[in-house]
This record gives C-alpha cells, structure tokens and sequence, in this order.
C-alpha cells in the first residue's frame, strides 16, 4: 500500500496497469519503476526518490526473518492467502482455498498455520524483497519479521 | 486415507476442507480454523455422549426412543428447540414431528439472526452468493461483527483476501471497513474503522444514506469520529460493489431498527448507481436453513406454534420468553445449550421441564435431562445438506462413522416419530 501511495495514482494505464496493479507487481519485481513514465516528471522526483528507498532490496538476506507463534494463531488463513509466494506455487489459495501443495511458505494444519517452506519467502533469494503482507495482516499478531 | 470433508463449525461452512483419516481416527485436518478443527476432534473427545441415558443409567437406544416418544406423546405442551446445528433433512422431520405432537418449534435462531434473515425473505432480497463477493465485491464493510473471533476464514476464504474476477489484486483491490462498538481484532484488516456508540447502528445506517442523496447530517447525530466517517464515504462513493456482513451487533438492545436501517441504505445505494447487498453472519452452522425449512414448511420463521393444529405465530411468543413463564413441562433439545446461554429467568422455566436431549456431547443441557439420545457429530459422522450464510445449500461429508450407539439427527427423529 506504501508503494502504491507513492505512485501518481493518474490510472493512466501507460505502464499497462493501473497505478494500484502495477504497485502489487513492483513489489514482485515483475515490472521496473521505470515503466511508469510520469514518476519521471519533476513533480514526482520526491515520490520517486522514496520509491527507489522502500524497493531497495533486503540487504543481507540472512538478516531477516519470520516468526510464527502458534499459541497465538487462530488458522484464519489470512497469511496463507495473502502470502504472494503461496498463490504463484499454488494458484487455488489466490481463490482463498488452502494450500494443498507442499512447496508453500504457510499452511493450517489442525487449526494453526505452519510455516512448511520458509525459504519460499519473497524476502529471500531470489526475490529479495521487503514483503510483510502476512504480518500486517494477521488477526493476532502471530507472525513476526525481523 | 485423504479425503475431502465440509466444516460444519460455523455457517461459513468450509468446502475446501481436507482430513487425513487412519483406522477411524483423524490423523490431521489441514485448511480449517482452529473452531472448525476442534469441532472435528470433538467426535473424538471425553465429553462425548456415546450412549444413550435416562436418568443418568445408560439404556438401550429402543428404550430411550420409546421413552422419548411417550415423554412426547404425554406432554401438555411441549417445546422442541434447537435446529441451528441440524441439517435440513432433520430440520424438516423436527417441523412435522412439532406438529404430530402439537408441539412448539424454536431455537437460537428466534434470539440470533432468525429476524433478519426472514425480514430479507420477507422483502424478496435474495443474498449475493459469497462466490460472487469473492470476485466482485470491491468494498467490504462488517458491520456488528468480528469475524477474526467468530468466522474465522471468512476473510481469507471469500470476502477480502481472494483474487476474483473485478478483485484482481485480493486485499487490494477492496477497502475494507469496519463499523463496532469498540476496537476489534478485525479492525486490524480494515481501511476505515467506525467506532459508534451501542445502539447507534440505525443513526449511522441514515447518515451514511444521507451523504449519498446528498442531505447531509452531523457524524456526531451516529456518534462517529468525522475524520473517519468521511474518509469512509469518500470510499464508499468510489466503490462499485458493496457488501455488509452483519453480526448481532446491530441488534443492541434487542431493537431491530439497525437491522431495518440497513436495509434501508443498501436500497440508497442501490439508487445511487452502486451494487450494494448484506448478508448476516450467522453463528451456527445452519441457521440459515433452519429458518428456511420452518418457511417453506409453515410460512413462518421460528417460534412456531402448533397447540392449535394450526400452525401460528407471534414474534412475541418465543422459547426464552414462554419458557420464562413456565409454560412447558417437556422440551426436546437438539444440537442446542439453552442451559449453559439462555437468560436466568429462562433456564429456571427450563429447570422446571423434563428435557430430552439430542446431542454429541455431555453439554450442560444434556448433563441434567431427563433422557440422552446420543447423536452423531454433524458434518463429521452424518451426512445431509445444510445452507451457508448466503444461502448456498452444500452437501455434508462425513467420513467417519458414528462413535458408540450415537446416530445422526435424522435417524433418531424417524425412530421417535415412528414410535408416537
Ligand atoms: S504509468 Fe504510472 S501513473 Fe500511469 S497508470 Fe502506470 S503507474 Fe500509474
Ligand atoms: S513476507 Fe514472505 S511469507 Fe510473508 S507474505 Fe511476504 S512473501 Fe509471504
Ligand atoms: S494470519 Fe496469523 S492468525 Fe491467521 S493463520 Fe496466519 S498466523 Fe494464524
Ligand atoms: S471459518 Fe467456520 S466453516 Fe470455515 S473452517 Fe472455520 S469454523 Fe469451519
């Protein structure tokens, strides 16, 4: 959402997206920052430069990490859903089903969410990027990054 | 063993629920919530009713329908309560036995969301299918409910976080609004959070129509923050597709004009060129069907009166209140806890009555009846067709078989009915 905010917000559509989809894809590294050329416009150097800042890539990837405190999860699946790693191995979580294939980060197994394939997170090679949608949406604060 | 199963744990009913059995145990559940899977392990648990008792001596199930069916046959006037925890099928065969015996159908749902989701009936709206809000709806407002304590998956699984058709980006392409009497857990997923005093639910319901057709009125007439509530608008009014799921809430203080007000602002916003629906969040796990079979079969919701042969009703007359006068000497409940969640008065009236008790575990209810037909775990052990808040029938699969001499809901019925 931060991205996104950044972003002239005009819909214009030269990227071939909307402001808001072309947010999303920045993140995922599916498109450049210089695909959207009004950012390039004096007005926006300031949004850019900030931009550039929130997109720099997790420096030292074995610096981050996540956390899951299963006393605290109640399986409600909002990081298994929301999760951007989960839905690209496993297309039916985009649908909001849960994860049957084995290659996710998260799953709820008996009513909590496991972490089943860490290194799937977008926070690590190769992706590498500053991802914390399964934090800032958890009901209970279950997931931690660092 | 894999198989595929429905969550009957809540009125969400999870179909994308998978179990892992071995032996005729469950091994792990993988996809549901923590409600949906203790629910499931719950066939397996010590507070179970595996046997069918009177008077706290464990009997034959013969011996226990039989008596079941005179308790039954001899009452004066008795009350059948329950039905939110059955499937359709032993719904229907609760109506006619109500009616066999002259007696009096209710259960939670006269008390919960029965009202709301007749008052929809009544006035011809038929809910959006989640299905539809999964790939439609860009603006989510919950409304009176907290669904991160109640419904869990309801929105990962439907209404926010999923990738439809019109919702490409999930999460965000939606805002999420969140409208409760104090700060909620779900307000954490939200983009606007209107926080309004008890009972104010009809004033915001108006204001918020107001703003629409362009008489404006004070957010502070609702209570609301302004900054908030205007924020909130300024979404509203670039939403395309809008859908209010509603808990109890708006029902404070027993009033019904948050519930009609809303309806009211889901007819402006209609007016105003935007696609706009509720739907209630209903607790039990068929409620809904509940209230739909006593429709189809009577014409009338719940609280049904069959004394007369004539079925009659009177939104007055419910269980909680006849039952608080005394007015029933035996009271069948089904998948139902009246002792352990009605009012004192009500549960002293119940005291009173001899009760027959249907269900899977040794609820409080069960603890202290008269009589003990255990049942099996719907959803788990049964099998049948229950209708989720939207409205959507699913059919249940079971994948275990019954524990002990418990039998589904259905079975037990037939028994009694036959033995009348
Ligand atoms: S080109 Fe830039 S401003 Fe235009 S839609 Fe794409 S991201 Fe938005
Ligand atoms: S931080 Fe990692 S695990 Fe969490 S949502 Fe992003 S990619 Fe998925
Ligand atoms: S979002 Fe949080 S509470 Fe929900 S399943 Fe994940 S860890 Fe558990
Ligand atoms: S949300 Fe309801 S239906 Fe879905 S898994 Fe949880 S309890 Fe079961």
């Amino acid at each position: 959402m931060d991205v996104y905010k950044l972003l002239p917000k005009t819909n214009c559509k030269k990227c071939g997206h909307t402001c808001l989809a072309f947010a999303t894809k920045l993140i995922l590294r599916e498109v450049k920052l210089e695909d959207c050329p009004l950012l390039f416009e004096d007005k926006y150097a300031e949004n850019l430069a900030k931009l550039r800042e929130l997109l720099e890539p997790v420096m030292d990837t074995y610096e981050t990490g996540l956390k899951l405190d299963e006393s605290k999860c109640t399986g409600c699946g909002n990081c298994v859903v929301v999760c951007p790693a989960n839905v690209s191995v496993d297309p039916s979580v985009a649908r909001g089903m849960g994860a049957n294939s084995e290659e996710v980060v998260f799953r709820v197994e008996d009513g909590v969410a496991k972490i089943v394939n860490l290194e799937r997170c977008r926070r690590f090679p190769p992706d590498r990027i500053n991802c914390r949608m399964c934090e800032q949406y958890c009901y209970s604060k279950a997931i931690e990054i660092y | 063993m894999r198989v595929e199963a429905v969550c009957t744990g809540c009125s969400l009913l999870c179909d994308d629920i998978v179990v892992e059995v071995k032996g005729g145990r469950v091994k792990k559940v993988l996809h549901a919530c923590a409600i949906g899977a203790k629910r499931i392990e719950s066939a397996l648990e010590a507070e179970r009713a595996l046997k069918p008792l009177a008077g706290g001596r464990i009997v034959s199930l013969d011996e226990a329908v039989k008596q079941a069916a005179e308790m039954l046959r001899e009452a004066r006037r008795p009350l059948l309560y329950g039905w939110c925890n059955s499937v359709n099928e032993a719904v229907r065969l609760g109506l006619e036995l109500a009616r066999k015996v002259n007696g009096f159908f209710d259960g939670p749902m006269s008390v919960c969301h029965g009202y709301s989701i007749w008052y929809a009936r009544m006035k011809g709206i038929r809910p959006p299918k989640l299905d539809e809000v999964l790939d439609r709806a860009d603006h989510v407002v919950y409304w009176g409910c907290n669904p991160a304590e109640s419904h869990h998956r309801h929105a990962s699984r439907f209404a926010v976080f999923p990738r439809g058709e019109k919702t490409p980006e999930g999460v965000e392409s939606r805002s999420v609004t969140v409208v409760d009497v104090r700060p909620t857990r779900t307000m954490r997923i939200a983009n606007h959070r209107l926080i309004i005093p008890p009972g104010r639910d009809a004033a915001l319901a108006k204001l918020i129509a107001g703003e629409l057709s362009g008489s404006r009125g004070k957010p502070s007439e609702a209570g609301v923050a302004e900054e908030e509530f205007y924020s909130f608008i300024e979404s509203l009014k670039r939403s395309t597709y809008v859908v209010v799921f509603y808990g109890l809430g708006l029902y404070s203080a027993g009033e019904r004009s948050g519930v009609e007000g809303l309806y009211e602002l889901i007819k402006v916003l209609e007016s105003s060129g935007v696609k706009a629906a509720a739907i209630p969040m209903s607790g039990h796990y068929n409620m809904v069907g509940a209230v739909e079979e006593a429709l189809s079969a009577t014409g009338y919701p719940y609280a049904i009166d069959f004394s007369g042969g004539q079925p009659s009703f009177s939104q007055e007359q419910t269980a909680v209140k006849l039952l608080s006068k005394g007015e029933f000497d035996v009271v069948l409940v089904i998948g139902s806890d009246p002792l352990a969640s009605m009012p004192r008065q009500a549960v002293s009236g119940l005291k009173k009555s001899k009760v027959i008790a249907v269900d899977y575990q040794l609820s409080l209810t069960a603890r202290a009846a008269e009589l003990v037909l255990p049942a099996a775990v719907g959803g788990v052990e049964s099998g049948g067709t229950a209708t989720r808040m939207d409205g959507e029938r699913l059919e249940l699969k079971p994948f275990l078989e019954p524990a002990g001499c418990s039998r589904a809901d259905e079975e037990i019925l037939k028994m009694v009915a036959k033995e009348l």
